[in-house]
């Protein structure tokens, strides 16, 4: 069996679960976030005598609108911290405290060997520490809520095998980039993805976590790093990387699968007017070092917003004492609470219409940031050296001497 | 079911079915005043109960918001016919009570206005301004429920009752 179709066999209580079969599976963690909750919440109260299952299994968080962006985003938030004390939900992670995924991992909350839903895409994140985790809509959580179950099909699963060293200058982000320029996007659709090789064992938790939030962009359902080689019978199909080959790149608009070498992206001189630092696959520590050793004694651009969010309040609390937060603020960020903010432009960061942004967020899809504005993806290095250079740039020539 | 197509392209993202300033709303009627409106603006004004969106490759990419999903079923979708589905798409569609039908054939030769009528129990998508019919494989039993149903909280609930 792949690791999915291990998890999923325990989930439901069976000894095998095999690709293609239908499977009930206990839920050991229902994550729920403001954006999705008011849905949530209405639908809980369709149901019949609807009573929660198990409230230590839920995690309710308001890091969408964090702090409260509107009087209709607060009411939400109003309900939810009226639900969690009625239903006795204790996990309430309430504003500043951080992106769900990245609080998920650092709490342990998303342990090895757990189910894990959220109502959220990018939950597959929380696979990073070996759990079967996956993004489900708002009618699925209420019937969780009352059940603690849920439906499956049992995925085939993709193998991604990661070859070779990193050269100076790339990023874990810039090796995710070409993985899923490699699928497109829809080419794991309904597919487990397993992360294999060298290079993937080498990652650090927060670079799986970037990896698994990521691989929602080719469509997965989950995604998982394996700890041993397997051979490589059984998946869906093994996709091999040499990541010795591959430099900075840039994800083009629109779509989060159009990896270019920032060798083709730089020439063409694209102005950024904002550029951010934000997200559970853009905002972790290893970020704000990278971003901090770029813009330490340097300003960020005339006609240019740096934003920087940190994904977490732990990952704020680290930044600050390390240093990296008066580094970026001297050279002119907006440091922002920990949220999900501008990456699906919920809050602050909203882009104008023919405006230009860099991120190292998740998506770029047409509107994400604010409809008529045009987000290209990259590497932390890639974003903060851009918001030094007021366009896009190789962010080797800003990294030399700072290694 | 009886209805007008709506043509789109591959890849529309959830986020462009309902743009996240709308995120806010719960309210069906509500949200489908915005559905698509970055897209196609005043789309939202155009359909009639029972119309019938065609999309191409991976439809509803992206974000997992039911809020897309409930905007077309507020505006009046009955049914939305592509070449794939992004899965949380899919699935939500299916737990609000949408039909959402695989079929390669009648996205691709399908046009905007043509009138179409959708046959779910026996697989079979009639366009009625073409006379051409394209079949499709119909949903298993226990997926057919849920659209039959309205929905996966009138099934549960219809379950609970005779608890």
């Amino acid at each position: 069996m792949t690791l999915t179709e291990q998890l999923l066999a325990r989930g439901a209580g069976r000894a095998e679960a095999h690709a293609g079969e239908i499977v009930e599976v206990n839920v050991d963690r229902a994550m729920i976030h403001d954006n999705n909750a008011g849905l949530v919440i209405d639908h809980f109260h369709h149901i019949v005598q609807p009573s929660v299952w198990d409230p230590d299994k839920v995690v309710f968080f308001i890091d969408h609108h964090s702090p409260s962006t509107s009087v209709k985003a607060v009411k939400h938030h109003d309900s939810m911290r009226k639900f969690a004390r009625e239903w006795g939900v204790k996990r309430f992670y309430d504003c500043g405290c951080g992106i769900s995924h990245t609080v998920m991992l650092e709490e342990g909350i998303a342990a090895k060997g757990l189910i894990v839903v959220g109502t959220d895409s990018h939950t597959t994140g929380e696979g990073a520490l070996g759990a079967f985790a996956t993004g489900i809509g708002a009618t699925e959580m209420a019937s969780v809520l009352v059940t603690g179950k849920l439906w499956f099909r049992v995925p085939e699963t993709v193998k991604v095998v990661v070859n070779g060293t990193l050269g100076f200058g790339v990023d874990a982000r810039d090796v995710m980039n070409v993985i899923l320029s490699k699928f497109g996007p829809d080419g794991a659709n309904y597919c487990a993805v397993e992360f294999h090789g060298p290079v993937c064992r080498s990652f650090t938790l927060e670079e799986r976590a970037m990896c698994c939030v990521l691989a929602m962009e080719m469509g997965a359902k989950n995604a998982l790093f394996a700890d041993e080689d397997t051979p490589d019978e059984g998946y869906k199909a093994v996709v091999t990387v040499d990541a010795s080959a591959i430099g900075p790149n840039i994800a083009v608009p629109p779509l989060p699968t159009n990896a270019r070498p920032v060798e083709e992206v730089a020439p063409q001189n694209i102005a950024v007017q904002q550029a951010a630092i934000v997200s559970c696959s853009g905002a972790l520590l290893k970020d704000l070092e990278i971003a901090s050793r770029i813009l330490k004694g340097r300003k960020v651009h005339e006609g240019v917003r740096l934003l920087v969010s940190p994904a977490s309040r732990e990952i704020w609390n680290k930044a600050l004492h390390l240093g990296y937060i008066a580094s970026l603020h001297d050279a002119g960020a907006v440091i922002c609470a920990p949220t999900c903010g501008a990456c699906g432009g919920h809050d602050m960061g909203i882009l104008a219409p023919g405006e230009t942004c860099i991120s190292c967020s998740p998506r770029n899809m047409s509107g994400r940031m604010g409809a008529g504005g045009t987000v290209y993806l990259g590497s932390s290095a890639s974003v903060a050296a851009a918001a030094v250079a007021g366009k896009i740039v190789d962010p080797r020539e800003y990294l030399k001497g700072r290694e | 079911m009886k209805g007008t197509a709506w043509k789109f392209g591959s890849n529309l993202a959830t986020d462009e079915i309902l743009p996240f300033q709308y995120m806010v709303l719960t309210d069906p009627a509500e949200l489908g005043k915005h559905v698509l409106e970055n897209v196609r603006p005043g789309f939202a004004a155009q359909p009639k109960p029972g119309d019938v969106i065609i999309a191409g490759d991976n439809m509803g990419y992206g974000s997992s918001r039911e809020h897309a999903p409930l905007a077309l079923k507020g505006a009046g979708v009955g049914a939305v016919i592509a070449r794939s589905f992004a899965r949380i798409f899919y699935r939500n569609c299916i737990n609000l009570g949408i039909p959402v039908i695989v079929c390669t054939q009648a996205s691709d030769e399908c046009a905007e206005g043509d009138s179409l009528s959708v046959d779910l129990e026996r697989g079979v998508i009639a366009d009625e301004t073409t006379g051409k019919q394209y079949s499709f494989e119909p949903f298993p039993e226990f997926i057919q429920k849920y659209i039959s149903k309205g929905g996966l909280i009138e099934l549960l609930n219809e379950q609970r009752k005779k608890h």
